[in-house]
């Protein structure tokens, strides 16, 4: 499997008087299962507006987003239903992600049955569980009937993750999915993203603006700068020698405790 | 009133002995936020305050600024002393002179500080008390003096400005700005880069960094982010579940740690930059030994 954004751009206008803004200038990205690739930039580089288009939130002005060849644009509806199942979003603010309203059980059931990747309900419980489980949540009955609320910040990261996989996904598109959490946290969940990876093959678009991050656990890294992608490769060529001036900025910018 | 000033020099700026801060967190429960904290901030001296959300430190520090919210649901008791001077029980005006003339507070976001119909030059200047700059043109120089002590060129355009007008750099060096103007004896600063982008992040704190130097001023720098700490402060306190767990130089709580918490924190933040080793989280066994040792201290 090959999701592949081709020479895409996005233009944003605001009004008629107003100046458009091009938010993505012609980017070309590569994502495979198995593998971690990871789009670094700044604010306002756009990579959050490239994650929107991947996962076919946003259409593109021009260029295509495409799996396996077919783009999105010209996806009948259940290609579309499959592409949503195949590639997740994961995405930073669990709190403005999880309905406040809703159990965990119920949070992931639903988007289960939606898919219908589950045919009874007793086989719909079974891989709640094994979803939780995937993530560490264990034992899996002790969160089910939790609320969000009653959950800390990487729990619920961990929740929208288990939510995510238990589709099966081959693809998790994740917007800066570990940025607002502690280090011990963020060591907690990039651990079980890449358990998961090694475990079922679930590649990951992985979009940060924590460089340390990158260089620890991405496969190919992208950095983006003002909705152009000024430098890709693989993570030991891009940490090793930087080729372009921004990224060396980026690098040299990034605290590390020594 | 209690203010024992005779032995001035020997009066810490901040003196903070058994603080407990207990907060409502719902219409029946609360939450013991800060549990015996003990803290002492001295003269021109720079002090990192780490740990991670719910542990406590954003509390301690609003606390010492008397910016903890006044409802007959927030008890804090304990003794903070600044300059010698009890502020537990203390009047709001006591309260007001303290945050006019002696603390200045720079939070995670200017946003919300800031007040987007007015501005930045009229903010700054609203900082200044009273007659201390002199006259009108005096006063304006003086908040171009120190947007420009906060880093901010070209401080005439950008006192003209209007929060939204500027980036999120701008703003947080306008804060900057705004607790300066006071000439405080003490900056507070809580999570001041944290919403920021890395390089922008490097400026600010820079900007921190020069401006505190000159101006001779103590900080107190309250982070979850090990590494801005320990650049920027010669003492940390390390506070885990309310509780101040580790105190000491910089240097040495990064490289001698003490408590299992500190050491443990270390190795997970390591983890996520040094190459060659597994990630690192804090094991659920050793939270709750942590809140066992919590629990027989209080």
């Amino acid at each position: 499997m090959l999701l592949e954004a081709r020479n895409v751009s996005k233009i944003f206008r605001a009004g008629r008087r107003t100046r458009a803004v091009h938010a993505v200038r012609d980017a070309t990205l590569r994502a495979r299962p198995g593998e971690f690739v990871a789009i670094v930039g700044e604010s306002g580089s756009g990579k959050s507006t490239l994650a929107r288009i991947l996962l076919g939130l946003i259409p593109p002005s021009s260029g295509s987003v495409e799996l396996d060849g077919v783009p999105i644009a010209a996806m009948t509806k259940q290609e579309r239903v499959a592409y949503r199942r195949r590639v997740q979003a994961v995405l930073q603010d669990p709190a403005g992600s999880l309905n406040p309203r809703k159990r965990v059980e119920r949070t992931i059931g639903e988007v289960i049955r939606l898919h219908r990747v589950a045919a009874t309900r007793a086989q719909a419980r079974e891989k709640i569980r094994e979803a939780l489980h995937l993530v560490g949540m264990n034992p899996a009955e002790e969160f089910l009937d939790r609320f969000p609320h009653e959950l800390s910040g990487g729990q619920r990261q961990r929740v929208l993750i288990a939510r995510a996989i238990a589709l099966n996904p081959r693809i998790i598109v994740a917007d800066e999915a570990v940025s607002a959490l502690d280090a011990s946290v963020k060591a907690g969940v990039l651990r079980v993203m890449a358990d998961l990876k090694d475990r079922l093959g679930v590649g990951y678009v992985f979009i940060t603006h924590d460089l340390p991050v990158v260089r620890k656990v991405a496969d190919h890294v992208y950095v983006m700068r003002s909705g152009e992608i000024v430098e890709e490769g693989p993570k030991e060529a891009i940490f090793a020698e930087p080729s372009h001036p921004y990224t060396r900025t980026l690098l040299a910018a990034a605290p590390v405790l020594r | 009133m209690n203010t024992a000033t005779n032995a001035r020099d020997d009066v810490p700026l901040v003196s903070v002995a058994g603080l407990q801060v207990v907060l409502p967190t719902g219409e029946r429960s609360e939450v013991q936020a800060v549990r015996r904290v003990d803290l002492v901030i001295r003269d021109g001296e720079r002090v990192g305050v780490v740990g991670e959300s719910g542990s406590g430190k954003s509390v301690t520090g609003r606390a010492i600024a008397g910016l903890l919210p006044t409802s007959p649901r927030v008890r804090v008791t304990g003794s903070i002393r600044v300059a010698g001077r009890e502020m537990i029980g203390a009047p709001p005006a006591a309260w007001d002179e303290i945050r006019r003339t002696r603390v200045g507070m720079i939070f995670q976001d200017p946003l919300t500080y800031l007040n987007p119909t007015m501005r930045v030059g009229k903010q700054v200047a609203e900082s200044i008390p009273p007659g201390r700059e002199g006259d009108d043109a005096a006063r304006t120089r003086a908040v171009h003096r120190f947007l420009e002590q906060a880093g901010l060129e070209h401080p005439a355009e950008v006192a003209a400005k209007f929060p939204h007008e500027l980036s999120g750099g701008m703003r947080q060096r306008v804060l900057i700005a705004i607790a300066i103007a006071k000439l405080p004896s003490l900056i507070i600063a809580d999570e001041p880069t944290t919403a920021l982008d890395a390089t922008v992040q490097q400026r600010v704190l820079k900007t921190l960094d020069a401006t505190v130097a000159d101006l001779g001023t103590s900080l107190m720098l309250i982070s979850h982010d090990l590494a801005v700490v320990a650049g920027m402060t010669d003492r940390i306190y390390v506070m885990y579940g309310g509780r101040v767990v580790e105190e000491g130089a910089t240097e040495q709580v990064l490289h001698e740690p003490r408590h299992a918490y500190t050491r443990a924190l270390l190795r997970s933040v390591r983890s996520l930059t040094d190459d060659g080793v597994e990630l690192y989280s804090i094991p659920p066994e050793l939270r709750r030994e942590l809140a066992e040792e919590a629990a027989d201290a209080s």
